[in-house]
């Protein structure tokens, strides 16, 4: 805990409470009014952490500010948990497997960041989101683009990120450092069973004359680019 | 460990480029091999953090040409680094710089890996200079993130 000019106890000690209540919720079986009332408290949450970290960073506290962005990751990974299991109770599938892609992906930089000496409690929390793919959805098929980056910045400076010292992936006073691409030539796409985003997926095929959703075996309306082409 | 090695004409690339071979540890384009000329050099784009990443530990790698480098994205899980040359040079006047380039970059490859769910796959290619007839062999490995650490000893054996 180098580096804190003050002590993170007593902030750890209150999200440790508050996502132990949360994860109590996060079960198939639990009242979805239930679940959108603990969604709702964490907004809540989330609110007040963004409020703290804004005064961590008026103050230049840098190991405080990332420590939030942690904790926020954390929770809202917990929120997006939740509501994917409303929608699942909707009979939204789509929406609910994107929130659980939502869960999983912003659990990643909080494990690279995680300023406190276990990760474990968090990694085993990836894992369970990684038993719900695997238990509630059908394997799937994804895309994955390539592409020459013709214009980037940093989101830190918004300088090339070639000309400054920012590390994609890294905290820097409480925000993750990405790399924006605003301009980029499109090579290819494949289709590949480990893309950098499960968001990119096959929402379509055509079998039997047939046009079937592959996550809900449902059919549904192929869905074309045709109408949204520019005449 | 998954990796493969093989003789390749690198000093004839880079005459056909009217470049001269790196005497230092450098990045090569990924399509060195294929390039009719240095505008066409891409590398992964993994090569703008790796390159930081080395700098700021005082390691710092150019890249073959001096231009801003041309970046090829990937929105694949897979990990693809820049190929790395080492040369003879580099070997005789600091043989400690190859494994502690391949230290950082293994760091690099653990922290990207970090939190990332899924297969982990990391690619790169290392060309090797030759002490004795100066010809380059390449090593290609693509496997998981904890061969990187060991490309030093496939490297050690190839420069003898």
């Amino acid at each position: 805990m180098i580096g804190y000019s003050v002590n993170p106890g007593p902030l750890m000690d209150d999200f440790n409470q508050r996502a132990e209540i949360a994860q109590r919720k996060a079960f198939m079986s639990i009242g979805q009014g239930i679940q959108e009332e603990e969604i709702l408290s964490i907004n809540r949450y989330v609110s007040e952490l963004l409020e703290l970290k804004s005064d961590f960073v008026s103050n230049k506290m840098e190991p405080e500010a990332n420590l939030v962005y942690c904790i926020v990751g954390s929770i809202r990974a917990i929120a997006f948990e939740l509501q994917m299991m409303v929608f699942i109770k909707k009979d939204q599938m789509a929406a609910a497997w994107t929130n659980l892609v939502r869960a999983q992906t912003i659990l990643g930089p909080v494990i690279r960041n995680y300023p406190l000496d276990n990760t474990q409690g968090i990694e085993g929390y990836l894992q369970r989101l990684l038993d719900h793919e695997r238990l509630l959805f059908p394997p799937m098929q994804f895309f994955s683009a390539g592409y020459i980056i013709k214009k980037a910045m940093c989101s830190i400076c918004s300088s090339d990120p070639d000309d400054c010292d920012h590390l994609k992936g890294k905290l820097y006073m409480g925000e993750l450092c990405c790399r924006i691409i605003a301009e980029a030539d499109l090579l290819e796409g494949s289709s590949v069973s480990n893309p950098a985003s499960k968001l990119c997926r096959v929402l379509a095929i055509q079998t039997g004359g047939k046009t079937i959703d592959p996550m809900t075996l449902k059919e549904t309306e192929m869905i074309s680019t045709k109408d949204s082409e520019p005449s | 460990m998954d990796y493969t090695v093989t003789e390749t004409d690198l000093a004839g690339s880079l005459k056909r480029l009217k470049l001269q071979m790196p005497e230092n540890l450098s990045f090569l384009p990924e399509n060195i091999e294929e390039a009719d000329k240095i505008g066409d050099f891409i590398y992964p784009d993994t090569l703008t953090e790796l390159k930081k990443t080395l700098r700021l530990q005082q390691v710092p790698v150019p890249t073959l040409e001096d231009t801003k480098p041309q970046l090829l994205g990937r929105k694949s899980a897979d990990l693809f680094l820049p190929s790395l040359f080492i040369g003879v040079g580099t070997i005789l006047s600091n043989p400690n710089v190859v494994s502690v380039a391949l230290n950082i970059v293994s760091s690099y490859v653990y922290d990207f890996f970090k939190g990332n769910p899924g297969r982990k796959t990391v690619a790169i290619d290392i060309f090797v200079e030759q002490q004795g007839d100066k010809t380059v062999k390449k090593i290609t490995y693509k496997g998981g993130p904890e061969g990187i650490k060991d490309l030093a000893n496939v490297i050690k054996q190839l420069e003898k």
